[in-house]
């Protein structure tokens, strides 16, 4: 408005000079003794008079160029304006978790999540929308509570004192951050959302409104452990261990882990994972029942993720349906009935049904040893792994009466191809079970020695149980639970792209609008330049070059 | 020999080749009217010999040097003598510095003026004679200046600059009177030259002038005028204008109306005007040529700026009567 009153009046000014009527000129003549005296001159006319203005073209001229600076003054105001975003809703998603508390240059992955916040603000501060709304959620372990910062209408104010409060002795999920991102709005209708974390981003499904995924910290290594599980032998046949797995990021695997437990503590070394890069395990022995404390040895960048607890309870008895004669039930087998592993003769492959696993021996082994060479065979570490297959063919047994039942493979066949030791494997429908030979501990070796080693062989296999993960619970060095400290141990990925904050005061892309205001100013400069070509060249008429 | 060259705003804008035909031409005239203000001695008297200069078509065969001449590298080119009292003349030329002569605004009069004292100098110095320049009338620096040779060039360089530089404006109250005439004509010599360049408007009320004028044609000197007339020039200006302040001899300006009668009766006053000048100061050494040098007017308004100026110059003076009339003696 100011610049169209100030070019109004310009005009105004203009028109004015040009209407008014020019005061006679001073002149003076050699001969001016010999000149009597002059008629008078007419009466002073009104030095402003509603003439015809003494010299329209070039008049016209400025005219027509303040008339098209104020046309372009005032649309390239409405483009100003259209560009302006009528109204900003951002949500900033601040990650509270423990690993925040990395150290990053002078300080901490908070303080630069607080700055990046302070940069988001002065962008909004410049979008000078309409309208203008901000809160703040804190995440951690849980997703908090919107705290506002800027109420509908209200320009950015300061940061309450509870949106930067110090980060929580919390593990931080990335999906978790993405939910808080997305949740529904509250009174503050959103147009944009910003996760300031730590932690690398996860692929967002389709959200109502842009989500600036702002990773801030540089990377810093970290080992960390990530689960305990308790492995037991089968039927008690090899010790229980505690298997500890665990991540390595930025920097090598640690050489040794510490555990402490109801058998005394002592130091396990750490073995790479092949499988996985950066994953690594140690292998301890079950001490038995009780609470096991493990820790890694050696400060690092995040240690939330160091030091873990556990209350390992016995492992349970492997339950068995025995139904031999000729072998008795081994004492660390408990009795079962249906359902649990069957041990049985072949004839009772009727009652192998359903999910139950079933170990079933048919009479392969004779008195005197059978030599004969073996056919095919699949490599089959469980079953044949302690088997001696050379004294196997000095005492070949004989194949399972009757031919492969249904749904069962051949493991190992003679030459003739007959299957002696056969399998089946567990599926929705049936049980795992295996055909072998009977074992015959009162025939002389080496059947015997074979028998009984075939025999246990599948029984281990059918009878071990899994590793089960034990429940553990990680512990800051100041003995505070830090809850799913292993998600935040990768602390050693690279540093992240910053978001483009400068997408948040972007308002909606408008409809294709080309500016014609430049060509309005063009126009005006066309017009000045005219009046000043018209004025030149009548001074170079009336000097006389131009004719 | 070096011819001299005034320098700045004065210095007149012939183009060297031009002067130079003006210079033989000088020459040329002189020694072929055999007459004027040139004394020639007698043969058998003894004469002051000054210099060799090339010999030219019209010069006196006698004066041919042909032991000098055939020491000249080219065959055919001669070498004649110059004697001190042989050709030396005096050229005073005089200048009209009123504050009128600053007009037109466009076109100035004096600056002209200024031009003409300038080569008229540069021709008279070249020929090896005596120049005096002087203003008519009350004004800046010396009164007169003198150069017997080119060496002097540049007094009269600096004198000219001082003229236009030290220049009165009309507005001023016309208080300027003539300068000390008579101590000029003290200087002049017998058979000298003067030369007035004015426009010869000026007011003579005491005859200070018209003394001047009758005793500077005696002694067989001769008086040559250059006019410079504006008036019609002038008087188109006001035309065009119609309405006006004319600025009078200490005045704001006098509001008024061109008026066609008031200015051909202005006219007429001039004509009786000079008139009654020629008249008065004609006598037998008077060169006042009846036609002077006229501003241009053109039609609808008239040209003006310094290179209308610079053409006028250039293409009047090489035409003046005024330099044959020197070269022979100042008599036509």
């Amino acid at each position: 408005m100011l610049a169209a009153a100030i070019a109004g009046l310009a005009g105004l000014a203009v028109l004015l000079w040009h209407m008014r009527r020019p005061r006679p000129p001073l002149m003076a003549v050699s001969f001016v003794r010999f000149v009597p005296a002059l008629p008078p001159a007419p009466p002073r006319a009104a030095r402003l008079a509603l003439v015809r203005p003494r010299d329209p073209v070039p008049l016209a001229c400025l005219l027509a160029a303040a008339a098209l600076a104020i046309w372009a003054l005032s649309d390239a105001d409405r483009d100003a304006a259209a560009a302006r975003p009528d109204h900003i809703g951002l949500r900033v998603v601040l990650d509270v978790s423990q690993s925040m508390t990395v150290a990053a240059g002078q300080g901490t992955r908070f303080d630069l999540a607080l700055g990046r916040l302070d940069a988001a603000r002065a962008v909004l501060r410049a979008a000078r929308a309409d309208s203008l709304c901000v809160e703040i959620l804190r995440v951690g372990a849980a997703v908090g509570g919107a705290l506002a910062v800027a109420a509908p209408g209200a320009a950015p104010g300061a940061l309450p004192d509870a949106a930067v409060a110090p980060p929580l002795a919390e593990g931080g999920d990335p999906a978790r951050l993405a939910q808080a991102a997305l949740a529904g709005q509250g009174e503050c209708p959103l147009t944009h959302a910003l996760i300031l974390t730590d932690l690398a981003p996860v692929a967002l499904p389709d959200s109502p409104w842009p989500v600036l995924w702002d990773q801030v910290g540089e990377p810093v290594g970290n080992a960390g452990i990530r689960s305990v599980a308790l492995t037991q032998g089968a039927f008690g046949a090899g010790a229980a261990e505690l298997r500890i797995e665990g991540v390595a990021s930025g920097q090598p695997a640690p050489a040794t882990i510490g555990i402490a437990g109801p058998a005394g503590a002592a130091d396990a070394p750490v073995h790479p994972l092949p499988e996985a890069e950066g994953r690594w395990y140690a292998l301890v022995s079950y001490g038995g029942a009780g609470t096991y404390d493990i820790r890694l040895r050696e400060a690092d960048g995040y240690a939330g993720d160091d030091r873990v607890q556990a209350r390992i309870a016995a492992p349970p008895q492997v339950a068995v349906d025995w139904r031999l004669d000729a072998l008795a039930r081994p004492d660390a087998l408990a009795a079962g009935s249906d359902g649990d592993l069957l041990v049985a003769p072949l004839g009772a492959l009727a009652d192998a049904g359903g999910t139950r696993p079933a170990l079933l021996v048919h009479d392969g082994f004779g008195a005197a040893p059978q030599p004969a060479r073996i056919g095919a065979f699949l490599d089959d570490p469980a079953l044949l792994g302690a088997v001696n297959l050379d004294a196997l063919e000095r005492a070949m047994p004989r194949p399972i009466p009757g031919g492969l039942p249904a749904g069962f493979r051949t493991v190992l066949a003679d030459e003739a191809g007959n299957p002696v030791i056969a399998r089946r494997a567990a599926t929705a429908g049936q049980g795992a079970a295996l055909i072998v030979p009977a074992p015959a501990p009162g025939l002389p070796e080496p059947q015997r020695s074979l028998s009984l080693t075939l025999f246990f062989s599948a029984l281990a296999d059918l009878a071990a149980l899994p590793a089960r993960q034990q429940d553990v619970e990680w512990l800051a060095p100041d003995g505070r639970a830090v809850p799913e400290a292993w998600r935040e141990s990768l602390t050693g990925r690279p540093a992240g792209r910053p978001a483009d904050l400068a997408l948040i005061g972007a308002a909606a892309p408008a409809a294709d609008r080309v500016p014609v205001w430049p060509w309005y100013l063009l126009a005006a400069l066309a017009a000045v330049l005219a009046e000043r070509a018209i004025r030149a060249a009548r001074a170079l008429r009336g000097a006389g070059v131009v004719p | 020999m070096a011819r001299a060259e005034p320098q700045g705003a004065t210095r007149p804008p012939i183009p060297p080749a031009m002067l130079e035909r003006l210079v033989l031409r000088w020459r040329r005239q002189a020694v072929s009217s055999g007459a004027g203000a040139h004394l020639r001695r007698r043969q058998g008297h003894s004469l002051e010999f000054r210099e060799f200069r090339a010999w030219q078509r019209g010069d006196d065969v006698r004066s041919v040097d042909w032991r000098a001449s055939a020491r000249l590298p080219r065959k055919g080119d001669l070498l004649a003598r110059s004697f001190e009292a042989e050709e030396r003349m005096t050229l005073a030329v005089l200048l009209d510095n009123r504050p009128e002569m600053g007009l037109p605004d466009g076109m100035p009069k004096l600056l002209y003026a200024l031009w003409a004292v300038g080569a008229l100098a540069a021709l008279a110095l070249d020929r090896g004679d005596r120049v005096i320049v002087g203003r008519l009338f009350d004004g800046a620096a010396e009164a007169s200046v003198t150069a017997d040779s080119v060496h002097g060039a540049a007094r009269l360089r600096t004198w000219t600059e001082a003229q236009w530089h030290g220049r009165a404006a009309l507005r001023m109250p016309d208080n300027a009177g003539f300068a000390d005439l008579d101590a000029l004509l003290r200087r002049l010599e017998p058979a000298a030259a003067v030369v007035v360049v004015s426009d010869m408007l000026f007011h003579d009320p005491a005859g200070a002038f018209t003394r001047f004028a009758i005793r500077a044609q005696e002694r067989r000197r001769s008086l040559s005028i250059l006019q410079l007339d504006s008036v019609q020039h002038e008087t188109a200006l006001l035309r065009a204008a119609r309405d006006f302040r004319l600025v009078r001899h200490g005045g704001d300006g006098e509001l008024g109306t061109f008026d066609e009668a008031a200015f051909r009766d202005g006219a007429g006053a001039i004509a009786a005007h000079l008139a009654a000048l020629r008249h008065r100061i004609g006598k037998g050494g008077l060169d006042w040529p009846p036609e002077p040098v006229s501003w241009p007017v053109s039609w609808p308004m008239p040209s003006a700026g310094t290179e209308a100026l610079k053409a006028l110059f250039v293409g009047t003076f090489p035409r003046l009567p005024l330099l044959s009339g020197l070269s022979a003696g100042g008599r036509a």
